[in-house]
């Protein structure tokens, strides 16, 4: 221990008692910011990571695939582990987030027009420079302990552009005719 | 020597908290500016970092924090980069001690700049503690005088925070799940999504021998999430300063352990977790007290200088 030392005073000084107010206030904000803001107010947060631990599994795949193949209504199926079509396409050396891609598709329920343009802008030039097919992965443990994913095409982004089934339903009712 | 330690309820928190009535020595000053330039660093850091990203960002998808409270779209694109320019100037400032209100200045545009950022869908908590830890920063330059006094409320003010967050994180785990959370199948269906989202972002999983153990044995896989949320229940003990050491290894333990076992790393709450528990002071005390006798205190002599000069 060095010889320099100064000894503070106790607690109950004015300076004990405006860091407990700071303490105080600080807790009242907290619970009043996460609690109007779902859980969220940076950098204060209820941290619901991992909180709902469930057996299903949602996730998000990205495949390049050669333009075109997505054009016939089969390839829209269900597909298992080893029968995904064309090979995986890592977005992190493009500069994109994988977690943003995951939530932003998961989070959408309708593709509208805007939602597709989106998604066009998040991908920036390689939706222009591959055809890539977006899927959801989603998967239950069975009662052997087992884990089953099906993987499924949501969109195929090809030419700056994106598709989604009905599209192609569309297309082949329209060709039916 | 010193006033008698009262004994009321309230003051024992304050000196287990912040510990205000102890003897204060050099060694301190160099952990605590060690402490903040790590702090000023990142905080810089996201500030560019996240600059950078919301030049490419158009619509908000999912709006967080302050983005509830006005269109975050007008800060898109070259506001984004004002706004880093000034966080740094203004954390800078604060690390000098040019201004009091330079430090608080600087998260609340910080807090902003998150909330531009993340307005995709992604929800971070690496950086979390980094702004806790800034936030105690910021509030210790308007609250104390005494440098002494703002740097012990800084720090118990973050640790504070500290133990808050992670004891919650367990709360929530046990109020959405319930007791069944560590069951070993959920840590498996974990590892697995992890696995399609490693392929996503990098082409290729990774799968570690502990990964591979964990999907062989439900009874370790259910052990490692037990070991974890006890973790996690009992962080709040960091609040006070004699077993504030033994939580901050146990919670760091516990990240190193979700990364080997999750592929899942904090990188930022587990870099001030390393910065907390590497003992600086006591390093800094030693150095000086070898030193005392000669002229010049060695490598130590500058760092103090430095540490009592922006204090």
């Amino acid at each position: 221990m060095t010889e320099t030392v100064d000894r503070l005073g106790s607690a109950g000084t004015t300076v004990g008692k405006r860091s407990l107010w700071a303490i105080a206030i600080t807790c009242v904000l907290y619970a009043l910011l996460v609690g109007t803001h779902r859980g969220e107010f940076w950098p204060l947060s209820i941290y619901p990571m991992f909180s709902k631990a469930k057996s299903t599994l949602y996730q998000v795949a990205v495949q390049r695939v050669s333009p075109g193949v997505w054009s016939e209504p089969e390839f829209w199926r269900g597909y298992g582990p080893g029968e995904i079509p064309g090979k995986p396409f890592a977005v992190a050396p493009h500069g994109m987030d994988a977690v943003d891609l995951a939530k932003y598709v998961r989070l959408t329920t309708d593709w509208t027009a805007d939602r597709k343009q989106g998604i066009v802008d998040f991908f920036g030039d390689t939706s222009r420079e591959n055809t890539l097919v977006i899927m959801s992965a989603k998967g239950s443990v069975d009662r052997s302990g087992k884990l089953e994913v099906t993987y499924r095409p949501i969109l195929v982004l090809e030419d700056g552009k994106a598709w989604d089934h009905r599209w192609v339903e569309a297309q082949h009712t329209e060709k039916g005719r | 020597m010193g006033t008698a330690q009262s004994t009321s309820l309230k003051d024992r928190f304050i000196n287990g908290v912040f510990g205000y009535h102890l003897p204060h020595t050099p060694g301190e000053l160099v952990e605590y500016k060690v402490l903040e330039a790590v702090i000023v660093g990142s905080v810089i850091h996201f500030a560019w970092t996240w600059a950078f990203f919301i030049q490419r960002i158009s619509a908000v998808v999912r709006p967080l924090g302050v983005a509830n409270w006005f269109d975050i779209r007008i800060l898109f694109g070259p506001p984004a980069l004002v706004i880093a320019v000034l966080i740094t100037a203004l954390s800078l400032a604060g690390f000098l001690r040019l201004f009091r209100a330079a430090h608080i200045s600087a998260f609340a545009l910080l807090v902003v700049q998150f909330a531009t950022r993340y307005s995709q869908g992604e929800i971070p908590h690496s950086a979390n503690m980094i702004g806790c830890f800034f936030l105690g920063m910021g509030l210790s330059s308007l609250l104390h005088d005494s440098p002494v006094h703002r740097q012990r409320f800084a720090m118990g003010y973050g640790f504070f925070l500290l133990g808050i967050g992670y004891t919650l994180a367990a709360v929530c785990k046990l109020v959405v799940t319930g007791i069944t959370w560590p069951d070993g199948q959920h840590l498996w269906v974990w590892t697995q999504s992890r696995f399609i989202h490693e392929t996503v972002r990098d082409g290729v999983p990774r799968i570690s021998w502990l990964q591979r153990q964990l999907l062989d044995s439900w009874t370790l896989a259910t052990s490692l999430l037990v070991v974890g949320i006890v973790t996690e229940i009992f962080a709040w003990l960091v609040w006070f300063r004699r077993i504030r050491y033994w939580v901050v290894l146990g919670v760091l333990t516990m990240h190193i352990g979700i990364y080997f076992s999750m592929g899942i790393f904090f990188y930022d709450a587990t870099l001030l977790l390393t910065v907390l528990i590497i003992p600086w002071a006591a390093m800094a005390n030693w150095a000086i007290d070898r030193m005392k006798d000669a002229k010049e205190r060695g490598w130590i002599s500058p760092l103090l200088r430095f540490s009592e000069r922006f204090a």
